[in-house]
């Protein structure tokens, strides 16, 4: 009878020591999420919100920018995830072999990760502009000036390029942390049975490292997905809607003092993210090889 | 075993409470941080001679607003003016430029109650979206209230005569701002119907490498002046029309002078007249560009005159200005933006001081203050005020259009606008939308915005 009140008294016990922890993490994840869904449903001006059910989510479908913004993001969370998990790899694979200067350039490839969105979309909008530095170093092979972001046709582009050589640092990083936790035994081996380096990352490299590019994918996919800051920093959507994404659709509907139906676009974002990235996360996880 | 328990529950009490704080304490450095214009300010001003005539030395007054342009210059003259002659201190608080995100920033505090003592607003139909009757102190009282011009009153004022703000700038002027030397070297006419307007532009384009119009459509605010300056000409068509629109009765595309704003924003750009590249020409680059003659046309309102000022003061008497031409040589009027308004917020502690501030402000040395910091750029709603005597040309004329012909803009009588304005305008303006598909796209955008609102009818 002791014995078992003495468990339970050290269930308690380690209750406790996890209240803390379980006490924010309710306060600030598990009530707010919950909030939001209840708020996604009402028209709701921060004081009084109004039960108006499903309206809100049949409205922000109908609105105009929301295709647009559907599409954007898809291709530019596509795009910016395949580079940063397909050329990070590269990289990290060049940087991790015999380069002199391998400090120096993961050090540089790492610092744009550093910078904030809104910095690197300040600078880069006077780069891209259509008097900008870019246009002005073309001019000089006699190239007209491209309207990298005030045109449709490239704006989206110039914004995924940018968004890579910010991010790719952070890719670059964990490939590098991956490459390194590979015991070199097996690629001393590989080597004394004539194996080529192409075939040892093929074969070596490549197989153990699925845990790793599973990460750097789910990162950069619900990076990707959710991001909107350093796009809307950098045209404000535009021209026209060609580089709105979900985040500024949400962003510019909170500002206009429509928090009920922003609010449902964040729930609508975070069915989108989930719908995509769980089938995706456990797709590759089961392709991870044993050690 | 009791002993640890209450140890444990202790820690994690002090661990969450820590947070807390932390939290709260984080709020209040950004909220009291003082610009370092206000610490210049105050130590600027001389040592108080004698104590009791300042009877608020000490105490500290929060304010708040979002304007960052010249506006700025001339708040900063009349804090230091006031700090000087009580001894108190105003702290400013800079929210973003753009008003929307300044707004939503202020909604929130006010939601939270955690409003500064005195902060900006829009006057007009947008400033019910505070709650004023919840949020703002009415000032109907006080005596100064007399003093504001019965126009600025009707835009600040509650259903039961409560009045909510005092004006915190001058009135802006909308119209066309243009180069008059170039106008002088090409012999050129002030335009007073729009195909005048556009002959005017052809003759530029076609003798001149100048651009006849520059079109500051990197910024929010630059997309929609033209359009919104239309509303003169909307007034004159039907007077009832934004009341009508909040109640559903009419859609907009049934106005013909309401399209005639799109279709003038849409010919700008398909008959070539804008510069290469409007969308990331700022606010700044346009008055910069008409004030070299790069380009001789910009729609624009009075405060652009503030930055010619900054930029290149011996250039302001080359521009001139005209109010938006239409149709007829006959009927011609600007639009004006009656002043936003500064508020006490209802939580205040600092009530007090926050009236003898407004008392202040409207005062004539008030006014005289921000003459000195700024140069005012229209009228004040301030009954018998005067525009001081080296106020630009531009701004006198402009003032007189406002004065004989001249209406608010939409935005004071009907609160529907969807997020998405001045994109769309945007792209009727680079040629992306006709102005058909453009009014649509505007109607479909308000729709939401008056349903999110809750407007009766939509």
């Amino acid at each position: 009878m002791k014995g078992k009140k003495s468990t339970f008294d050290k269930r308690i016990y380690a209750g406790w020591l996890a209240a803390p922890g379980l006490l924010i993490y309710i306060l600030i994840f598990v009530i707010p999420t919950f909030a939001s869904f209840y708020f996604s449903m009402t028209r709701w001006n921060l004081k009084t919100a109004e039960f108006t059910g499903l309206t809100n989510f049949i409205t922000f479908f109908t609105m105009s920018n929301t295709r647009a913004a559907l599409i954007n993001t898809a291709i530019y969370a596509f795009f910016t995830c395949l580079v940063k998990v397909v050329l990070g790899l590269l990289l990290a694979q060049y940087l991790c072999g015999q380069v002199r200067s391998r400090g120096y350039l993961k050090t540089m490839y790492f610092l744009p990760t550093l910078l904030g969105n809104v910095a690197v979309a300040i600078a880069f909008e006077s780069i891209l502009s259509q008097g900008g530095l870019l246009n002005q170093f073309l001019a000089n092979f006699g190239v007209e000036p491209v309207k990298w972001i005030t045109g449709s046709r490239y704006a989206m582009l110039s914004c995924i390029l940018v968004d890579i050589w910010k991010g790719i640092g952070t890719a670059l990083v964990i490939y590098v942390a991956g490459i390194s936790a590979i015991p070199t035994t097996y690629f001393e081996a590989a080597a004394i049975d004539g194996s080529t380096p192409t075939q040892s990352f093929f074969k070596i490299t490549l197989p153990l490292m699925v845990p790793t590019i599973n990460t750097v994918l789910t990162l950069s996919l619900i990076g990707g997905l959710r991001t909107y800051e350093l796009v809307y920093a950098m045209t404000g959507g535009g021209p026209g809607y060609s580089t709105e994404l979900l985040g500024s659709v949400i962003y510019k509907l909170f500002s206009r003092g429509s928090y009920g139906l922003a609010t449902a676009g964040y729930v609508i974002m975070f069915v989108i993210v989930a719908v995509i990235v769980f089938p995706i996360n456990s797709f590759v996880a089961k392709r991870e090889a044993d050690l | 075993m009791k002993g640890r328990r209450v140890f444990a529950l202790c820690m994690s009490a002090l661990l969450v409470g820590t947070m807390l704080a932390g939290c709260q304490k984080d709020g209040g450095t950004v909220q009291e941080e003082p610009t370092p214009a206000t610490e210049e300010g105050g130590d600027a001003g001389p040592e108080p001679a004698a104590e009791g005539d300042k009877p608020y030395e000490g105490q500290t007054l929060q304010l708040a607003h979002n304007f960052l342009d010249s506006t700025m210059d001339g708040f900063q003259a009349q804090f230091t003016a006031f700090e000087e002659k009580y001894g108190c201190k105003v702290e400013v608080e800079l929210l973003a430029e753009n008003a929307d995100e300044a707004e939503s920033v202020l909604l929130t505090r006010a939601a939270t109650g955690n409003l500064p003592d005195v902060f900006c607003a829009s006057s007009g139909a947008k400033l019910q979206e505070f709650a004023p009757a919840d949020n703002i102190y009415d000032i109907s009282g006080e005596a100064f209230v007399e003093r504001l011009t019965d126009e600025f009153i009707g835009i600040v004022d509650g259903d039961n005569g409560e009045v909510y703000g005092i004006p915190l700038r001058p009135s802006n002027v909308a119209g066309v701002f243009y180069n008059k030397k170039v106008y002088e070297e090409l012999s050129l006419e002030i335009p007073t119907t729009w195909e005048a307007f556009l002959s005017n532009c052809q003759v530029i384009k076609d003798s001149t490498d100048k651009d006849p119009v520059v079109g500051a459509y990197d910024g929010a605010a630059g997309r929609q002046i033209l359009f919104l300056s239309q509303y003169y000409y909307v007034v004159q068509e039907n007077p009832d029309f934004a009341q009508q629109y909040t109640n559903k009765e009419i859609a907009l595309s049934e106005s013909p002078a309401y399209m005639r704003g799109l279709e003038k924003l849409y010919d700008l750009n398909e008959k070539g007249y804008l510069n290469s590249d409007p969308l990331s020409t700022s606010f700044d680059d346009s008055a910069i560009m008409l004030t070299e003659g790069t380009a001789v046309h910009t729609f624009s309102r009075t405060n652009i005159v503030g930055t010619i000022e900054n930029v290149a003061p011996d250039k302001v008497e080359d521009i001139g200005f005209f109010p938006l031409p239409d149709e007829s040589s006959q009927v011609r009027g600007a639009a004006i933006w009656l002043p936003q308004c500064w508020c006490i917020s209802q939580s205040s502690e600092n009530k007090e001081l926050a009236l003898l501030l407004f008392d202040f402000l409207v005062s004539d040395e008030g006014i005289a203050a921000y003459c000195e910091g700024t140069n005012p750029t229209g009228a004040f709603a301030v009954k018998g005020s005067q525009l001081p005597d080296n106020v630009s040309t531009v701004v006198k004329d402009a003032q007189e259009w406002a004065n004989q012909a001249s209406t608010p803009v939409m935005e004071y009588y009907c609160d529907i606008k969807g997020s998405n304005l001045s994109t769309i305008l945007s792209m009727v303006g680079t040629g992306e939308l006709t102005p058909e598909k453009g009014v649509e796209e505007i109607e479909a955008d308000n729709a939401i915005d008056a349903q999110q609102k809750g407007i009766a009818g939509w």
